[in-house]
């Protein structure tokens, strides 16, 4: 898979995502950033109110910049390319595209070429 | 007698009414969705908002005082009478109202939202108590209608098994112990910035 070098300055590690609201079909289809700083996936508000997602508790986020607030989170199931995760628990927030944080990636082999603007997401 | 005046002076049909003798509610998430949960036949008035049940409805209603221009009003209840007829300027004031708030916040004050949030505060409520209880200590908890209604140590397992239990309708789940904090800290350069 290749980096976006297109939306993303400099070129980030994109893939396609699915998110569902639980135990139904109705989803929402976007570009998910592989973010392996990110504790948790994020993906953006406008899904969140597109889905009519319900949140299921709150979490104290912190920024880059050490600043912290309470957020809600939202239970959803995720397909990322042919990868499925059917119970998993994301953040939202003003942007649009998601942010594919370790919650996802630590299931996977994730290897990043960054010389050949290249990835791979492997589940060994 | 014309049909107008007829309507004007015609006794309104009586509502069954409950009255509440719950305290007087200080937010904005009690109104909506609450029930009443006991009787009595008084309504209560908190210093500025007179509060009472309405029983067709059942739902609690805020009696409130508004300044208006004069001749706004005038118009306004003018237009009122002859779209709608004698006595509806509550029910568009009510509608004018509703819809300000679909506009502006359309999923931030939703009910459900309002809902969540009455379950979120159920739990800190209850949370002092639920660490003193050994079963439930170190566990993830689902709140529904303000009571515990089912534990697991598993999060996920709690939440599939809840929503498919009572429907996806919102629930609390929070975990008996200390708050989780995530970092989510990649700082992002939008182009042209």
């Amino acid at each position: 898979m290749r980096y976006d070098t297109t939306n993303y300055h400099p070129p980030a590690p994109i893939v396609d995502v699915k998110v569902f609201r639980p135990n139904a079909r109705t989803h929402e289809v976007g570009m998910g950033k592989l973010d392996t700083g990110a504790d948790m996936t994020v993906i953006p508000v406008s899904w969140v109110r597109r889905l009519r997602l319900l949140p299921s508790g709150v979490v104290t986020v912190t920024g880059y910049d050490a600043s912290s607030a309470k957020r809600e989170i939202y239970p959803v199931r995720i397909e990322l390319g042919r990868f499925q995760f059917p119970s998993l628990e994301v953040l939202a927030s003003n942007r649009e595209d998601a942010l594919i944080g370790r919650d996802i990636l630590n299931e996977l082999n994730v290897s990043l070429n960054g010389k050949e603007l290249t990835f791979e997401l492997t589940d060994p | 007698m014309p049909p107008q005046l007829f309507e004007r002076h015609r006794k309104r049909p009586r509502e069954r009414s409950q009255w509440s003798e719950t305290p007087p509610p200080t937010s904005l998430a009690f109104l909506w969705g609450a029930r009443p949960s006991a009787t009595s036949f008084f309504p209560f008035y908190t210093g500025k908002y007179l509060y009472f049940w309405k029983g067709n409805f059942n739902r609690l209603m805020v009696k409130t005082t508004l300044e208006v221009d004069d001749r706004l009003w005038k118009k306004f209840s003018m237009l009122v009478m002859r779209k709608k007829g004698f006595r509806r300027k509550n029910e568009v004031i009510e509608q004018l109202i509703r819809d300000y708030v679909e506009s502006e916040a359309p999923y931030e004050m939703s009910d459900a939202m309002l809902s969540f949030d009455e379950e979120r505060a159920a739990f800190e409520g209850m949370k002092d108590s639920l660490l003193m209880n050994d079963t439930l200590r170190g566990k993830h908890v689902a709140v529904l209608h303000g009571k515990v209604v089912d534990s697991d140590a598993n999060r996920n397992s709690l939440i599939e098994r809840a929503y498919k239990k009572h429907g996806y309708v919102p629930i609390f789940f929070g975990f008996v112990g200390a708050e989780r904090t995530v970092e989510v800290p990649s700082p992002e350069v939008r182009r042209g910035s």
